[in-house]
């Protein structure tokens, strides 16, 4: 129908269809700062034409879809590399912490400290008839153990302040997955129509993401649009319209562990499962790095404990007797200076077996000696090498992730950006858009108004 | 590449982050004059610095266990001295006092000087390094020289060897045992004591007797004073070993923790200029817009 009126069809049609891109660019205007959104098109086709004399005829313009312009590949990267941001960030933040905690840049950590002591019982030795020097010595050590319980018990407490935050995290993964199986519901429901769910699908994008930088999951997408999230080898997190909860309980070690839970009440521990995201940053600290370097504070104390105990027990005290345990305890975290030396100092075995008191200060040299010799890691390090080395130990696994985070920075930036020049929004295009919808429209009005001019003509005749 | 607001957005604020990270850490080592400010700096770095604070400790001990030795030995020495010289003021006596031209009052009150003599020996005999008698060996709490009346010595020295820590297992002896000093090779409170018995005696021959011995003593006395010398010395010199020591830790120390102030100062005008560039470069790019121009 290639009348007059059907011109007249034609020119409606257009005006719709053009005002509909330029409503589509006015969303992706208005989205333009909108984190996770893709920007999207009318697509817009030649509608049915007819044939007709002389040949066929067009009939305008009709909108087929609505569209969003992604690459669903990129979606998977940027949640794969989200997971090992996430893991090193939150390994960054509390190696960090304990880092600060030996605070050994500024010279007065544990470090000083144990050379304080050792060099205290030269300070005997040159007097070793003398009160003075055997108090300025207990002191030294009580400075000396006050920093070996400070040191633990703040690295202990990183440890809880994990437990705390991976409780956290749980109400986090919980709330993203119930909107992500409401969102699986809502497209299911769109895309049953016919229709593409731009922007639910965009939103939920923007949930795998933050989930992925929680928890690594694997997720896949049904023939419905709905998306499935496993978690911890195969267990389903969101599938279909259901969503399942993990939480942490506090299981047969003192800290929490990530229970998964099924509708039926069975439950399965996945601490161990979780491979990515921030819960294997803070799982991996607390449960491999801090054990290390507890165990390496106890295991310096302990062969402190023993080597000093078994030298002052071969000693002399003042009143000439073989010297008591000078330490009780045997970890970092319970040593003890013994408390019948601390109430007399005259206690403190000074003398070699063998000298003469109070002369005698072959002991106390032995004792300083300690500091040299070789004691610990099988006979290869003395005491302050051995806490050195575990100084230099924890900076290089705080650099390694600061390294890690810096290199998942670079790899996130370059797919946010490529995903930002497929999918972002470019206020100029969208401009030189809307000004070429809005002629469009206006020539679709002019065409109106001729075809009235037309008509009118048409009546005017009769 | 197609170039989204976004994207123009995000590249400038992670490049102004890079920049202004990298002014910071600048920043922190000008302010602290330190290359390592903590240990995920240079974490082989922080060992090292972390060993030598360890020598240091060490040497400044050293140092302290060295001036103790020192003022020891030097005590010693010179009470040496002053007991070499009362033997030789007792050798002066014995001979004038041999000669007849003397008489027995004269020889009365040289024998009151030679009692004066054997209690000022026997009171430097017992000298204490602040709160230690500097001859008892072990005993360091008990004056180690007495008498009774009749001038005869008792001695309560052990035979204690007292050692100073003076570097890495070496040990230095400082102290000089009263017997070996005093009474072993020559009881010089003896001699001393003969002297006094004789001129109360009256007795020029048993007086002229002891002219050698006093000489024996003196000798002595020598020989145990050229000893601790010999230990004087060998404790200046590891004295001056040490300070030269600890200047080189020092310095290695320095090398390793402090920052190069030239090179990071430079290097902090450097970025400051990059800063500044993209900033410039940022304000060009996210000003215009095609709003500007279609109006």
């Amino acid at each position: 129908m290639s009348d007059i009126y059907g011109t007249l069809n034609v020119a409606s049609r257009a005006l719709l269809a053009q005002q509909k891109a330029i409503s589509v660019t006015g969303h992706n205007i208005a989205n333009a700062n909108t984190p996770g959104f893709s920007r999207q098109r009318v697509n817009m086709e030649t509608n049915e034409p007819l044939s007709f004399y002389p040949g066929q005829m067009g009939t305008g313009v009709r909108p087929v879809s609505v569209q969003r312009v992604y690459d669903q590949f990129i979606g998977v990267q940027v949640n794969h590399e989200n997971q090992s941001m996430g893991r090193w960030s939150a390994q960054k933040g509390a190696l960090e912490r304990i880092e600060m905690i030996l605070d050994e840049s500024t010279g007065y950590g544990l470090n000083q400290r144990m050379s304080e002591f050792w060099n205290s019982w030269e300070d005997i030795s040159n007097n070793p008839g003398s009160p003075t020097e055997r108090v300025v010595m207990l002191n030294k050590a009580e400075l000396m153990l006050g920093e070996f319980h400070k040191i633990y018990q703040d690295i202990e407490h990183v440890q809880k302040e994990i437990d705390i935050s991976i409780s956290g995290t749980m109400e986090d993964i919980n709330f993203t997955a119930q909107e992500i199986a409401v969102l699986n519901d809502k497209i299911s429901q769109t895309e049953t129509g016919g229709q593409d769910a731009n922007d639910y699908r965009d939103k939920r994008d923007l949930l795998l993401k933050e989930l992925s930088s929680m928890i690594d999951i694997t997720t896949f997408e049904n023939e419905k649009g709905m998306v499935t999230a496993l978690v911890g080898r195969g267990r389903p997190l969101v599938e279909n319209i259901f969503s399942w909860n993990l939480s942490a309980q506090t299981g047969t070690s003192e800290h929490k562990d990530v229970v998964w839970q099924d509708n039926n009440g069975n439950s399965a521990i996945i601490t161990q499962d979780i491979s990515g995201g921030k819960l294997k940053g803070w799982i991996e600290t607390r449960d491999v790095k801090i054990p290390e370097y507890l165990n390496s504070l106890d295991i310096l104390a302990d062969s402190m404990i023993n080597e000093v105990n078994n030298l002052h027990e071969a000693g002399l005290d003042l009143n000439g007797i073989a010297g008591e345990s000078f330490f009780t305890g045997s970890s970092a975290s319970d040593i003890a200076i013994n408390t019948s030396i601390v109430d007399d100092v005259n206690l403190v075995a000074a003398a070699s077996a063998g000298e003469g008191v109070p002369g005698g200060n072959g002991n106390a040299i032995d004792m300083a000696n300690l500091k040299n010799r070789m004691t610990m890691s099988d006979g290869h390090a003395s005491f302050n090498d051995y806490y050195n080395s575990l100084v230099s130990d924890i900076g290089s696994n705080v650099k390694q992730a600061s390294i890690n985070v810096k290199h998942e920075t670079e790899m996130l930036t370059h797919l946010e950006n490529y995903r930002e020049s497929i999918s972002g929004v470019s206020l100029d295009e969208e401009m030189v858009n809307l000004v070429k919808f809005q002629h469009a429209y206006d020539a679709s009005a002019k065409l109106i108004s001729t075809i009235d001019e037309l008509l009118t003509t048409l009546i005017n005749m009769v | 590449m197609r170039v989204s607001n976004r994207l123009i957005a995000n590249t400038v604020n992670s490049n102004l982050f890079k920049n202004t990270d990298r002014l910071l850490d600048l920043q922190t080592m000008v302010s602290s004059g330190k290359r390592v400010n903590k240990p995920s700096d240079d974490p082989i770095s922080m060992g090292r610095i972390l060993d030598y604070r360890t020598t240091l400790a060490s040497v400044d001990q050293y140092g302290r266990n060295i001036s103790n030795g020192k003022a020891w030995l030097n005590l010693t020495d010179s009470v040496l001295g002053s007991i070499g010289d009362l033997v030789i003021r007792a050798k002066e006596l014995s001979i004038y006092q041999a000669s007849d031209t003397n008489s027995p009052d004269d020889r009365r009150i040289a024998s009151e000087e030679v009692k004066n003599i054997f209690d000022q020996v026997m009171a430097l005999a017992n000298t204490k390094q602040g709160n230690s008698y500097l001859f008892a060996g072990f005993n360091t709490d008990t004056p180690p020289f007495d008498r009774d009346d009749f001038y005869n010595i008792t001695h309560s020295v052990d035979n204690g060897d007292i050692d100073i820590v003076i570097g890495v297992d070496v040990r230095l002896n400082i102290n000089t045992n009263g017997d070996d000093a005093f009474i072993n090779n020559v009881n010089i409170f003896e001699v001393i004591g003969d002297l006094n018995t004789a001129l109360e005696a009256d007795d020029t021959n048993a007086i002229a007797n002891q002219i050698e011995e006093l000489e024996n003593a003196l000798n002595h006395i020598l020989i145990v004073r050229a000893n601790t010398g010999a230990r004087l010395n060998r404790i200046e010199s590891t004295e001056n070993h040490w300070a030269d020591f600890k200047l080189n830790i020092q310095t290695q120390l320095s090398n390793e923790e402090d920052a190069d102030i030239m090179k990071v100062v430079s290097d902090m005008i450097a970025q400051e200029a990059a800063y500044k560039a993209s900033l410039a470069a940022s304000a060009k790019i996210i000003q215009p817009s095609l709003i500007d121009f279609i109006r």
